[in-house]
């Protein structure tokens, strides 16, 4: 486990902690209120917004079908002719005659919905792997805590081991895929979810409220699942907010490396951006269009995450 | 050429061996009266051997003497001992340093160690007479002796040898071993008879006559290394087919060849082969003093090392490049067309056994788009499952036009309007015979899509590209085949000679025919053989032939090319830095 | 502190075993297994079942894990299926080249990290701050890949200002002495080779240190700001101490304390880099190694480099975590 991953992790923790045990929730509107006003939580709050909008709506929007050929007879990629922006196609057509900026709006819903359902297996099974070792240590008992031992060890191992290592020998075994590529980027982010989880949970377990409600005799599953686990969840959502943007990202080199969704039917940004390479010399913008798209959609989720984890954390909030 | 373990796809070029120049060709495109179409389509398939247009120009001394020659390969090669091997980047590499008996000129074949040759009527005694004074990079002289002892080490191998893994071509020709090791599962009994020398005449004989002959002795594995350097091999003969190849095939201070160059480094880690002028060289000796052959294996990447100064040369262009390079100032010959490219009709799997099916696809699928945007120009529609350029081919074969209203209104009648199909393609590949098999891929399954037949694809990796297809698991499938021979049996005989898994159609007069005409010695009853096979076949219409391309190399401004070779056979002692 | 250590080895021990498990596991389920890759296209089922056989995959299970735990300690990692060679010489062979580069690319990384990062914080608000934050953000948010290629395409390219692949011009003589090309050509005195080698460097080490750099940028900028709001600072300033002190002494020294931690494990990320780069740079690394048999599903070069890389990783993680324990024995308690 890497100290520095450690230590961020745990500070959000512990901003979440006391966001939370604090009265009446006053820190969490606090920190929302500090959020509203700041520009980083604007620009990316705005960045996240079209992109979920266009990702949402996009086959209404998008003027054409983005898998059809429909001007193929117009693009020779044999001899480097790709007619580029016109007026019926606003960024041009790729190198079967598509256009692409449908391609591109289409596109935003396949790489949101990589992002989306890579973060949501790393949460599932984090929260399952952390969850299980935070209960276990702290009901279990002394058996209940070598548990926690173990598999805390176990995800600091998996933690140590460079993602993108993880993602290709998931992705090894899996054949390439768009599903691949969720569940290597989604695997690779399960030691983070679940070393987030676990701290949360164990913060929780000793505030108050829980110390009371073992007291008046609630069964400790039941606290576990209706008080410690959803009230340990707010650094949880900042830090999917980050993981989010890495998704698309290693997403999109996992296309590189040939891991990624070979079926050019869908179109998806990673894949389009790896797959334009080769034309990198003879057609720039197959490339470029589908890189801004990554860059500015990562960008945005990486700046709401930042903001949110500064409106949370205790210590940056002194520096003003 | 076959991809071996050690070969990926992209980087295997097609070699290939032969000894017919065709002219049947020509009049089968002009017989039809001659209009300008036809005049352009005879002039598209005569692109064996295009007559080169650039003037001769000066070497450049100085530049030759002290500028190593850099080419950017696709792959490494796999072995330097060329028996080993069954891919291009090998034999590119060790065509330049071992010599073989025979050699080609464009396609006809001529003599390359063997000053002359001749065979018996029955074609199983092959007698060639050697040139006179060539001497091997170690300096011992060739003769009949040196080329019966490489024979013979062949027939003798043992063990892991054995296995096709390692010499596939060897056993591809000569069915077996002077003793077959049962672990190997090679069951046939060798075809080769023996050898013997005399001064500088080796007669080498083999029990039954097949069609291989004599291309065999032109391929690259078949090359005459000096018996003496194979005395200098100390590794162990590997014992199973998992054991990697012995070091000395590894490393270029063990072997000598007759060659123009000889070998001098291999840089694993840099991917580099490096090559030295052999001064004492038989032929002309080459101009350029130092040769690599560096691995890039990225096609765009390979362009950008070419415009950036930091190579000379290039294989595999991507089509797209050629103009722009052109236009750039770089010389980019294209070679003949020596190739297939073919969309294959799995009969396994129903409705493909139904041959109305087969016929409404193949008329739905706009081959004439993909030959225009994706091939590289000089490409040409597929009519047969061979190249025009191979004596056998046949101008009357039934052809399927692109027809999409036929083909719908074909598929209604078969009772097939809502068809869902599998359709297979490779993902991490080029071949020579297909640029770009997801772009061929993408327009083949729009156009089906345009019949109503629901396409789904399934994209797989090179590698296991060919066991599943082979397996029968793809319903569609594109494929395609480089030529070793210019024979027609290395192209259909490859295919269509008994009843397999991959084309899971069994026709018995299409198995019988080819089996007949392989064993044929005489090559013009051979052809007629072919061609009437080639009408059987494309009335049974196993698979869609979609086309045949040529593939071209790059050169840098200052570099005077050797002549391309349609079987991929540059020889690169020809080429040099040019004076202005 | 023994008891602290014979505890965490022992932890090791049974994660690395569990790592092998793990990869072991992984490499059956792997698709196609290796009789497909090793056979010809046209194999026959005989072919087949002899390869089976001799590669041993008719014994029963656990003699094929003990078997490659055998070959593990051995360093026996088996053959590269792409190029026949043993992995073990394969990786020993590329691994000056991925060093070096990431060397490289760390030292570019803190050179210009470090200074931008002082400099974002102490003049917080202006615009170089603004350029520093922004640009760190796009270059965590870059694909490596995708920022490689664009470098090649302009400067390589278009520019003809650095070279499009290697290590080396090829053909270029030198001595090879510990394998890394620029030391070697110090060492031997052929300044040529230094050149050269460094005109190679400077493409793939930029694109390699664009996340590095960006890290760096952001945590010394943070931890910058963090250092001067506190109290010893403070106090510093109204003691009037001279700001260069203040800057040397207690900001710069306490600031540079997780920068420096970070730094040592920023190895992850340049390793998923180096991947990428060393590709696109035909690098001849490790890096490219990894490319080539990713693409080409030459799972026990896969295999070999994964096991490396992970016990590499570990070990390196136990020995921080042990000097942890040693310089803060708080840690050492809490564990």
């Amino acid at each position: 486990m890497t100290p520095a991953k450690i230590e961020k992790l745990e500070r959000l923790v512990e901003a979440g902690a006391q966001a939370r045990t604090a009265e009446s929730g006053s820190l969490w509107r606090q920190s929302f209120r500090r959020l509203r006003r700041s520009p980083m939580a604007i620009a990316g709050g705005a960045i996240v917004g079209v992109f979920v909008l266009v990702a949402v709506l996009g086959p209404w929007i998008a003027p054409y079908d983005p898998t059809a050929q429909r001007w193929g007879d117009e693009v020779f990629l044999n001899r480097n002719v790709f007619p580029g922006p016109r007026a019926e196609n606003w960024f041009g057509l790729d190198h079967l005659g598509r256009d692409m900026f449908s391609r591109m709006i289409v596109g935003a819903r396949q790489t949101l919905l990589v992002g989306v359902v890579a973060t949501l297996i790393g949460f599932a099974a984090g929260a399952a792997v952390g969850g299980t070792a935070a209960a276990a240590g702290t009901f279990g008992g002394r058996w209940g805590q070598r548990i926690e031992a173990v598999i805390m060890r176990a995800v600091d191992v998996a933690l140590s081991i460079p993602m993108l290592l993880l993602a290709l020998s998931v992705a090894a075994l899996l054949g390439p895929s768009l599903t691949t590529v969720m569940i290597a980027v989604g695997v690779a982010q399960i030691p983070i979810f679940a070393r987030l989880l676990r701290g949360s949970m164990l913060a929780q377990a000793h505030s108050d409220y829980v110390l009371a409600a073992i007291s008046l005799g609630v069964p400790k599953g039941r606290i576990v699942i209706s008080h410690i686990f959803p009230n340990s969840l707010g650094p949880v959502i900042v830090q999917a907010t980050l993981v989010l943007a890495t998704a698309i990202i290693e997403a999109a080199a996992l296309s590189y490396l040939g891991l990624g969704n070979p079926d050019p039917g869908n179109p998806e940004w990673g894949t389009m951006l790896a797959d334009a390479q080769r034309f990198l010399s003879g057609a720039p913008q197959l490339a470029i269009y589908p890189a801004v798209g990554i860059i500015v959609t990562a960008l945005g989720f990486t700046l709401l995450g930042e903001a949110m984890r500064e409106s949370l954390d205790p210590r940056l909030r002194r520096q003003g | 050429m076959r991809t071996s373990r050690t070969t990926l796809a992209r980087r295997a070029i097609g070699a290939a061996a032969g000894a017919i120049l065709s002219f049947g060709l020509l009049t089968a495109c002009g017989s039809d009266g001659g209009s300008d179409e036809d005049a352009e389509s005879a002039e598209d398939f005569d692109f064996t051997c295009p007559e080169r247009e650039d003037a001769e120009r000066a070497p450049d001394e100085e530049a030759n003497e002290n500028t190593p020659f850099v080419f950017g390969t696709p792959g490494d090669p796999s072995s330097l001992d060329p028996v080993f091997a069954s891919d291009g980047e090998t034999f590119r590499i060790t065509r330049q340093v071992y010599d073989t008996l025979l050699d080609h000129d464009c396609t006809e074949m001529v003599p390359g160690l063997a000053e002359s040759w001749e065979q018996n009527d029955e074609g199983t005694e092959w007698t060639f007479h050697l040139r006179e004074g060539v001497t091997f990079h170690d300096g011992t002289p060739l003769d009949g002796a040196a080329v019966c002892a490489n024979f013979d080490r062949w027939n003798n191998f043992t063990g892991g040898y054995q296995s096709p893994n390692y010499t596939y071509y060897y056993s591809k020709f000569f069915d077996g071993y002077a003793e077959n090791d049962p672990e190997m599962g090679i069951e046939a009994e060798t075809n080769y008879a023996g050898c013997e020398a005399d001064g500088l005449t080796a007669t080498i004989r083999i029990h039954e006559y097949t069609a291989n002959f004599p291309g065999a002795f032109s391929m690259a594995t078949t090359a005459i290394v000096s018996p003496g350097s194979l005395e200098q091999i100390t590794d162990d003969e590997v014992e199973t087919a998992d054991d990697p190849l012995p070091e000395y095939t590894q490393t270029a201070d063990v072997l000598a060849g007759t060659g123009p160059y000889q070998l001098a480094e291999w840089d694993h880690s840099g991917q580099a082969v490096t090559l030295e002028r052999f001064d004492d060289y038989w032929g002309e000796t080459a101009e350029v003093k130092t040769l690599i052959f560096r691995t890039i294996s990225d096609e765009n990447a390979r362009r950008q090392a070419l415009e950036a100064g930091d190579i000379h040369g290039y294989d595999l262009v991507a089509p797209a490049d050629v103009q722009p390079l052109a236009e750039g100032g770089f010389q980019v010959p294209t070679r003949g067309v020596f190739n297939i490219l073919y969309m294959t009709y799995t009969q396994g799997h129903a409705p493909l056994d139904d041959h109305t099916v087969r016929e409404a696809l193949s008329h739905a699928v706009d081959r004439q788009r993909i030959v225009d945007s994706v091939l590289p120009p000089g490409g040409t529609v597929a009519t047969q499952f061979m190249p025009p350029s191979l004596e056998g081919w046949s101008e009357d074969v039934v052809t399927y036009e692109h027809d999409p209203d036929l083909a719908q209104e074909m598929l209604a009648d078969a009772g097939h309007e809502d068809l869902t199909l599998e359709f297979c393609y490779p993902t991490d590949v080029t071949r020579p015979y297909m640029p770009a098999p997801k772009d061929i891929f993408d327009i083949i399954a729009s156009d089906l899509e345009a019949v109503g037949v629901t396409v789904e694809a399934t994209p797989i990796t090179w590698v296991e590209y060919i066991p599943t297809t082979r397996s029968g698991d793809c319903p569609l499938y594109l494929l395609g085949w480089t030529g070793d021979f210019n024979e027609a049996y290395n192209f259909l005989g490859t295919w269509f000679a008994t009843e397999t898994t991959e084309w899971g159609f069994d026709n018995q007069a299409i198995f019988d025919g080819l089996a007949e005409a392989a064993a044929e010695p005489d090559p013009s009853v051979r052809a007629e053989h072919w061609a009437g096979l080639n009408e059987l076949i494309m009335e049974e219409l196993p698979g869609l032939p979609i086309s045949h391309s040529p593939p071209s190399i790059a050169f840098a401004p200052d570099v005077y090319p050797m002549d391309v070779s349609p079987l991929t056979q540059e020889d690169f002692s020809q080429m040099y830095f040019a004076a202005e | 502190m023994l008891r602290y250590t014979v505890k965490r080895l022992l932890q090791l021990t049974v994660a690395l075993l569990g790592l092998t498990l793990l990869l072991f596991a992984w490499f059956k389920a792997l698709p196609g297994g290796p009789e497909n890759r090793l056979l010809p296209d046209d194999a026959t089922d005989q072919q087949r079942e002899a390869l089976r056989r001799a590669l041993g995959l008719d014994e029963p299970i656990w003699t094929q894990y003990v078997e490659f735990l055998g070959r593990i300690v051995r360093l026996d990692f088996g053959s590269s299926l792409s190029s026949g060679r043993p992995i073990a010489t394969e990786l020993a062979d590329r691994l000056p080249a991925t060093v070096e580069l990431s060397l490289f690319a760390i030292v570019i990384a803190i050179g210009v990290g470090i200074p931008l990062g002082y400099l974002a914080a102490r003049k917080r608000g202006s615009w170089l701050d603004f350029i520093a934050v922004s640009g760190s953000l796009i270059g965590i948010c870059t694909p490596v890949f995708f920022l490689a290629a664009m470098l090649k395409v302009v400067f390589s390219q278009n520019m003809g200002v650095f070279p499009t692949f290697g290590r080396l011009t090829p053909g270029t003589g030198f001595t090879e002495v510990t394998g890394f090309r620029v030391l070697d050509g110090l060492i031997t005195g052929e300044l040529d080779v230094v050149g050269n080698a460094l005109v190679h460097l400077v493409l793939p080490a930029v694109a390699l240190a664009s996340i590095p750099l960006a890290v760096i940028t952001r945590i010394t900028r943070a931890s910058v700001l963090e250092v001067l709001g506190e109290d010893y600072v403070r106090t510093a300033d109204a003691k009037g101490l001279k700001p260069q002190t203040i800057r040397a002494r207690h900001v710069m020294k306490n600031a540079l304390l997780p920068v420096v931690t970070v730094i040592g494990l920023l190895l992850g990320s340049l390793f998923a880099g180096a991947v990428l780069t060393e590709s696109v740079f035909a690098f001849g690394g490790v890096g490219s190694f990894v490319y080539q048999a990713t693409t080409e599903r030459d799972y026990p070069a896969l295999l070999g480099f994964i096991l490396i890389i992970a016990v590499s990783y570990v070990v390196l993680n136990l020995l921080v975590d042990l000097s942890y324990g040693f310089l803060d024995p708080r840690v050492r308690v809490r564990s």
